[in-house]
């Protein structure tokens, strides 16, 4: 576990010189709000009807561009094969990867969530419901798109590969977070069955992810 | 060796004796206060077997994924390929036909139910699948990565028919809902499923033998 830690640690510490990663899905996620907007009308009417559709596809999409990177930036400078020299077990460069990953994918979902709330002009209900079904989500996001961000690394058209392989994947963390997330708006909060499959779904791919992990990245 | 030069005749047989029975007046499917459901009705036939046929080919592909990472062997790889192949197709039929069927009884080619998603995102991640095929250049690597993918493809459909099933579904259960009535209508049914079945295993052989032949080659 410490190594884990320690795995996760360098990554963050290397994003944190830059910032690259980091502000480029900042940017990106607030792009997203924008466009929307944009899309929407100033005054979009049942906002609480578009609200989920424009969050989650925000938060996809974002974090899409972190995980492309997690991997790409290791294999360019050869790090990669550094990593893997490391007397740990495969699984431990993946759950440390997951940490890393989790812990940026967040930072851009806590800022996107305010820069929607200003934009849009709509005070979320329920701010804490919310929370609980966008942490499921964003582990399942970010379970299956590490595991799938290490298979598409080695691959020629990587950052074309991994949204088109990534997305079909996800849909029930997709389908279940909107649907939850619209009935956590207009205040219904009978959210069990969602946050049901989000469960399973997590506990599913982080088992199967550790299991073939090592088959992603070996050579 | 026989059995490769039988097959496609058994095949052929099987076939028109499946679409005799499909266009033999008895198969009319019955609504359920007995009122006939309309010519259109008799899609389901092959609609039903060839989403069969698209299922066992995608669990096909998740068992040779696995047996590959297990042991290697190449022959593991190329059944998948295999019948990845088959299934995209068979898939993009079931869409078809279903999307052809619902536009004669619900009056829409398409709806979001829990079925119809199910099966656009079972055709999704199998085009995914080979997508992430053809952009691997190096075979062995190709082959470990593909399978891993086929793994994951595989245990993410069941989850995202629940997931859709949050929705409401209008799908008929056919099969389990009592809505098959009569020898005939069941062992017409039974016939078209034997007979895609064959066709599947028919198309499987031959993709493989190709696919073999490239090794040789």
């Amino acid at each position: 576990m410490r190594r884990c830690l320690e795995i996760a640690w360098k990554d963050l510490r290397a994003e944190f010189r830059t910032k690259q990663m980091l502000n480029s899905m900042l940017l990106f996620a607030l792009l997203i709000v924008t466009i929307f907007s944009f899309a929407f009308g100033p005054y979009p009417e049942r906002i609480e009807k578009l609200a989920p559709g424009v969050l989650w596809v925000a938060f996809t999409f974002a974090g899409m561009l972190g995980l492309s990177r997690s991997f790409t930036s290791e294999k360019e400078q050869g790090c990669l094969d550094g990593l893997k020299l490391c007397p740990v077990d495969r699984s431990a460069i993946y759950i440390g990867k997951v940490v890393s990953n989790l812990i940026l994918v967040s930072i851009m979902e806590v800022v996107t969530i305010p820069v929607f709330v200003v934009l849009f002009d709509y005070s979320i209900p329920n701010l804490g419901e919310i929370c609980l079904i966008i942490m499921p989500g964003t582990l399942g996001f970010v379970f299956v798109g590490t595991l799938l961000s290490a298979l598409t690394v080695n691959t020629r058209t990587r950052e074309i590969l991994l949204p088109v392989i990534l997305f079909p994947v996800l849909v029930p963390v997709i389908v279940s977070a909107v649907s939850a997330t619209t009935k956590v708006l207009s205040g219904r909060l009978n959210i069990l069955a969602e946050l049901r499959i989000l469960g399973t779904y997590d506990a599913i791919f982080f088992i199967v992810a550790l299991l073939i992990f090592e088959y992603a990245i070996e050579d | 060796m026989n059995i490769k030069k039988i097959l496609p005749w058994i095949t052929a047989l099987t076939m028109i004796i499946a679409i005799c029975f499909v266009f033999h007046p008895a198969s009319a499917v019955y609504g359920p206060g007995s009122e006939p459901l309309g010519n259109y009705y008799k899609i389901f036939y092959f609609h039903v077997p060839l989403a069969w046929v698209a299922y066992l080919a995608f669990f096909v592909v998740f068992i040779s994924s696995i047996r590959y990472l297990q042991k290697g062997g190449q022959k593991w790889d190329i059944f998948a390929l295999s019948s990845a192949e088959i299934g995209v197709i068979f898939c993009g039929l079931v869409l078809v036909t279903g999307m052809i069927w619902a536009k004669a009884t619900w009056g829409v080619y398409w709806i979001w139910d829990p079925r119809l998603t199910t099966s656009l995102v079972l055709w999704l991640l199998y085009a995914a699948y080979l997508m992430l095929r053809s952009a691997i250049p190096e075979p062995e690597r190709k082959a470990r990565l593909a399978s891993v993918f086929g793994i994951i493809a595989f245990v993410g459909a069941p989850l995202s028919y629940f997931s859709i099933h949050l929705w409401s579904t209008i799908h008929p259960e056919v099969v389990t809902s009592g809505g098959i009535k009569g020898h005939f209508i069941i062992s017409a049914l039974l016939i078209n499923l034997i007979a895609f079945t064959l066709l599947y295993v028919y198309l499987f052989l031959l993709r493989v033998e190709i696919e073999m032949m490239h090794i040789d080659a």
